[in-house]
């Protein structure tokens, strides 16, 4: 009697399609290889395992905690509050997002901090505060604030209603705001390579030494394969603690946030002003060392690869991965809030995959496996469907608590109207997540913006981005270069904050009526 | 729409992917190059080539030369590129192992000279090298009226040692340079004793290059005085400096330097053999080679090529640097890297 | 002609509607009185085509529709917290069932509901009884083949909903639509409707007539519910 809605096949294949061949293909292809020659019983291999591991699970963990507590404040004022001010906030706390992990390490460095656990933990809330003050805002801003008034009628104090009607109302997305940062926490490599010392090595780190180094295929599939383990696991209890706990709730029906005022006025801007004081410290240290190099950017003969052309090419590849992810995510999100049970609920957790994922893993597995049916090893295309890879979870992560927000009845509303169900999504769907879309976007555009690892490993055409002119500049010796290394950062990181303002503004304009 | 332009880019990927006729002469030549060459080639770099056989080059980038070798022995006989350049003497026999190039001799291969022929020479053709050098801060030397240490061994003073930033052997390409530098120099039942000298006096490990030189260098504000680097350091100071300058800031320990050596060969499976052999070729040309230093900062292989005057007047090439069989360097890597480690981490 | 022939859905494993039959004849008013819970909702759904029914038939002149998707079957549904879309004007929201060759009839149907002018209106700006009458506009403008309204006036005040019980059942007469009306209350029923059907726990009871229902109970918890 059940009958198969073609539609919702389709919905659900064409981002099924494109993540199976760009990612689960290839994966399968490389780990197979490494793994057949495996031998389990080699001296000291579980021992390794288990080591590099655990310091692995507990620093991510630790790491995720560090990052909500940093940015707690922060979402707290742009979440809850409308004040002058707001939208510049939240552009400037995502700039750290973009910045090469090597710029970062060099400004921690510059500030004392090396050869230790704090300086890892450190770089890593510097890194991701951003994540959990623009995904839980978000949703905070959309909830019904007539749920939370009805909390104070009922005798509820401002503690109260935070904690027994805000948070548990921002479930999904403080779950999802958890889930990306223990990701990237989890599979970090750059700022543990750079301030950790030799003493500590993630998962990500071995994996590297081994395939890379001493050529350990086996050994680092299998590497591969434990990260794998660790990161799906993780994500199958995000995705079914998602569901369980995510409720049709009333969007807010137009109201405006309060304006702070008094007390509250100077607790929203010192918590604005500390956060972004604090993140602000190494990025000061990145353009006093800047200085006097901006001029030589532009004049310098020996510098291979303009900056304009690097510029240029960084936004065309931005503009592409933000399509692709947005194409492929809101079809995905759309195929997981409106379909039901286990299946569902697979694609969910695989979408999160490609985060959690070893970059060195899927660079192979792409070499060795997308010479079929187009060899497309070499494409420019490559490229941005790397960053897409990236950022099509964040595209569903931010999409989905919203999509599963929106009652299900205005659907079924446009349906008994006679619309088809892509008129439908295009209509009702699509709108109505539009401001969480173009959050979406802007993340997009931010990761593919500052992406560097992923992308070392795909053999491509050589078009210099700023990332790599700023790794070409930085693995020369001179004075010049690091100058310019370090006044291409800044210019990155200006070029970020210009595109998330940006988009912050059309948001406001476009969709803001509800 | 947004769906229609991803298909619709990917079928003019397809078609422009079904273009080409086979055993034609090609109209591109793909290179695959390690991250630091091919992001240093500009629309100039293969202009004369070109200009001379009508082809156009494409070059590939593909991480760095481990990860470059490593993704070319998994496609090993259905390349990505016609040929490959950046394979280093510690890559070379995992390369060649890999059975991943096709044979051919350069027409200019007696301009290298023999020191620099450490594979088959019908397999791999050396294009350049550079030295793996201990670079010293001269500021530092003049406050504190040390001499500048001569031989390795000078190092294990706790003066120098303490002085010292090295970088780790299994994530630097000149870590492990220095390391290999340190097993010829003391052989294999004393080196471990050196770096464990080294290391009760005081030496600093970084991760890589970058850190060890832009943030652990005291001519960058940092602590260290002595840095593991090349020898084409000082003049690149010179040539990068912000400000003018008329002597180098930085000079070359002309103990303990290891020779890199980089080699290109044409990849077994490409579709045009003979084009891409012409393409190594051009690539020992005196008219590539001199082009070498100024952009990679390693030295040109075919003695024909002359230097630029930067690099005559601010380094020294050293005349006996340590040199290791690539295979001995692929059958003890790993060995000696946990060795390593054991003794530095322990 | 709307007939439901042997209709059963289970939804979270608990049975909703049990052995549903019923026929809707061309231009007539049915109204289906309940108790909450008792699935009248789920029924309305089921035609709708947006519940999947485990068992039985939805049927449009003789022509199976069980297998055709929701808007494909031209079956009109006003939900009962109206669904109106909240980022579409009231003009938007009306035109939406409507091509664009006919937008005449957007501001036909606001005229229909006494809404004359309203089209630039923000959902977000009307009163409960204007939502109501926009939505009641936004599901007649398709000129739909089945109207089904939800409880229609539930959540409005009394002298509102007296007022609209009147126009409703105009409306609806004049258009001569099939109709079907859900409601729990049992004088707005009798008002609106030609014909009623008692529904509890998932069944129908009972169908006919006010008159009749109350004269000739089929049970005792007829009359009681009716009282």
């Amino acid at each position: 009697m059940s009958r198969i809605r073609w539609g919702w096949v389709l919905v659900g294949a064409i981002p099924a399609v494109f993540l199976g061949y760009f990612f689960v293909y290839p994966l399968i292809r490389i780990l197979g290889l490494g793994l057949s020659e495996l031998n389990i019983g080699a001296t000291g291999l579980q021992a390794r395992l288990i080591k590099v591991g655990w310091f692995t699970l507990w620093q991510a963990t630790l790491s995720t905690v560090l990052t909500f507590i940093a940015a707690a404040p922060l979402t707290w004022a742009v979440g809850k509050y409308q004040f002058k001010g707001r939208s510049l906030a939240l552009s400037l706390v995502t700039v750290p997002f973009v910045l090469p992990t090597v710029v970062v390490g060099t400004a921690f460095v510059a500030l004392g901090w090396r050869d230790s656990l704090g300086a890892i933990l450190a770089a890593h809330v510097f890194f991701n505060v951003a994540v959990v003050v623009r995904t839980v805002s978000t949703q905070w801003r959309r909830l019904n604030p007539d749920l939370l008034h009805a909390a104070e009628t009922l005798g509820a104090t401002p503690g109260q209603v935070l904690r027994r009607v805000t948070l548990p109302l921002l479930r999904p997305s403080l779950a999802a705001a958890a889930s990306i940062v223990f990701l990237f926490t989890f599979t970090s490599f750059g700022v543990v390579l750079i301030l950790g010392g030799f003493d500590y090595a993630t998962l990500e780190v071995e994996i590297y030494r081994q395939a890379i180094v001493l050529f350990d295929l086996p050994l680092a599939a299998s590497l591969a394969v434990v990260q794998l383990v660790g990161v799906t696991g993780a994500l199958y209890f995000y995705s079914r603690y998602q569901e369980r706990h995510s409720a049709s709730w009333e969007l807010n029906p137009g109201q405006t946030p309060p304006t702070p005022r008094g007390r509250t006025k100077i607790g929203v801007y010192a918590a604005v002003i500390l956060t972004l004081g604090a993140l602000a410290v190494p990025i000061v240290v990145l353009v006093a060392r800047s200085m006097g190099s901006y001029q030589n950017l532009f004049t310098d003969s020996l510098l291979v690869g303009n900056p304009l052309d690097a510029i240029r090419n960084s936004l065309t590849f931005a503009v592409m991965a933000t399509l692709i992810a947005l194409t492929m995510g809101l079809l995905a999100a759309t195929y997981v809030s409106n379909r039901e049970g286990g299946l569902s609920r697979w694609f969910d957790t695989a979408l999160m995959l490609p985060l959690g994922t070893s970059a060195v893993a899927v660079g192979f597995g792409f070499v060795i496996a997308l010479g079929w049916p187009v060899d497309l090893r070499a494409s420019i295309i490559l490229v941005p469907v790397a960053h897409a890879l990236v950022a099509i979870p964040f595209v569903v992560r931010i999409v989905l608590p919203t999509m599963r927000s929106i009652d299900p009845d205005l659907r079924s509303a446009a349906s008994t109207l006679g619309a088809r169900p892509f008129r439908v999504w295009r209509r009702i769907d699509l709108p109505l997540v539009g401001r969480a879309a173009l959050v979406a976007a802007g993340f997009s555009m931010v990761i593919s913006l500052g992406e560097f690892g992923a992308t070392a490993f795909i053999a491509r055409p050589n078009t210099a981005t700023i990332p790599t002119l700023i790794f070409r500049l930085l693995s020369r010796p001179g004075s010049g270069s690091f100058g310019m290394a370090m006044a291409l950062s800044v210019i990155l990181a200006i070029l970020a904050g210009a595109i998330i303002l940006g988009i912050d503004r059309f948001r406001a304009g476009e969709v803001g009526s509800f | 729409m947004r769906i229609f332009l991803a298909t619709t880019l990917l079928f003019a990927l397809l078609l422009s992917a079904c273009s080409s006729e086979p055993n034609a002469r090609p109209d591109v030549l793909r290179l695959v190059a390690h991250e630091s060459f091919a992001e240093a080639t500009t629309a100039e770099t293969f202009q004369a080539f070109t200009a001379e056989t009508g082809i156009e080059v494409e070059v590939l980038a593909a991480g760095d030369a481990g990860s470059m070798v490593t993704s070319a022995v998994l496609t090993s006989g259905n390349p990505i590129a016609d040929v490959m350049y950046g394979v280093d003497d510690t890559f070379l026999s995992r390369a060649i192992d890999g059975d991943i190039f096709a044979t051919h001799t350069s027409r200019l291969i007696d301009k290298v000279p023999p020191g620099l022929k450490l594979a088959p020479e019908d397999l791999v053709t050396p294009i350049s090298f550079g030295d793996v050098c201990l670079n010293y801060d001269k500021a530092w030397f003049d406050s504190t009226q040390l001499h500048i240490p001569t031989r390795l061994d000078d190092l294990r003073a706790g003066v120098y040692a303490d002085a010292l930033v090295v970088e780790h052997p299994a994530t630097s390409s000149p870590g492990l340079a220095f390391m290999l530098a340190t097993i010829e120099e003391y052989g294999e039942d004393g080196w471990l004793d050196y770096w464990q000298d080294l290391k009760s006096a005081g030496v600093k490990v970084s991760p890589d290059w970058n850190t060890a030189y832009y943030n652990d260098f005291a001519r960058y504000g940092g602590d260290r005085s002595i840095v593991v680097s090349y020898a084409s350091s000082p003049p690149a100071e010179v040539i990068f400096a912000d400000e003018p300058l008329e002597i180098a800031p930085t000079g070359v320990i002309e103990a303990g330097c290891y020779r890199q050596v980089e080699f290109a060969g044409v990849l077994r499976g490409t579709d045009y053999p003979e084009a891409a052999g012409e393409l190594v070729d051009y690539l020992l040309s005196v008219e590539f080679q001199e082009t070498i230093p100024l952009n990679w900062f390693v030295f040109p292989a075919n003695m024909d090529a002359s230097l630029p005057p930067e690099f005559v007047e601010h380094t020294v090439i050293p005349e006996s640097p340590a040199q290791m069989e690539p295979s001995r360097i692929a059958a003890n890597r790993e060995r000696w890297i946990q060795q390593w480690v054991a003794v530095m981490e322990g | 002609m709307l007939e439901i022939r042997n209709l059963s859905v289970t939804l979270g494993g608990s049975k909703i509607l049990n052995d549903i039959s019923l026929r809707v004849e061309d231009g007539e008013i049915l109204g289906v009185l309940g108790p909450s819970g008792s699935g009248k909702s789920t029924l309305l759904r089921t035609i709708a085509g947006i519940v999947e029914p485990e068992t039985g038939l939805v049927a449009w002149d003789g022509i199976d529709l069980t297998d055709t998707p929701t808007h494909l079957r031209r079956f009109g549904l006003m939900f009962q917290g109206y669904a109106l879309f909240p980022h579409l004007s009231v003009g938007e929201n009306v035109g939406f069932g409507v091509s664009v060759a006919e937008k005449e009839s957007v501001g036909e149907a606001l005229h229909w509901v006494g809404l004359d002018g309203f089209e630039e209106r923000s959902i977000e700006d009307l009163s409960g009884g204007e939502k109501q009458r926009v939505a009641l506009a936004r599901t007649l403008a398709p000129r739909p083949r089945l109207v089904m309204l939800d409880e229609p006036l539930g959540a409005l005040d009394r002298n509102l909903r007296e007022r609209l019980i009147v126009d409703t059942r105009a409306l609806l007469q004049e258009r001569g639509s099939t109709s079907i009306v859900v409601t729990h209350d049992r004088e707005e029923a009798d008002a609106l409707c030609d014909r009623l059907a008692l529904m509890r726990d998932g069944t129908i009871i009972q169908t006919g007539r006010l008159d009749e229902l109350l004269e000739k109970p089929a049970e005792a918890w007829v009359s009681e519910f009716l009282g």
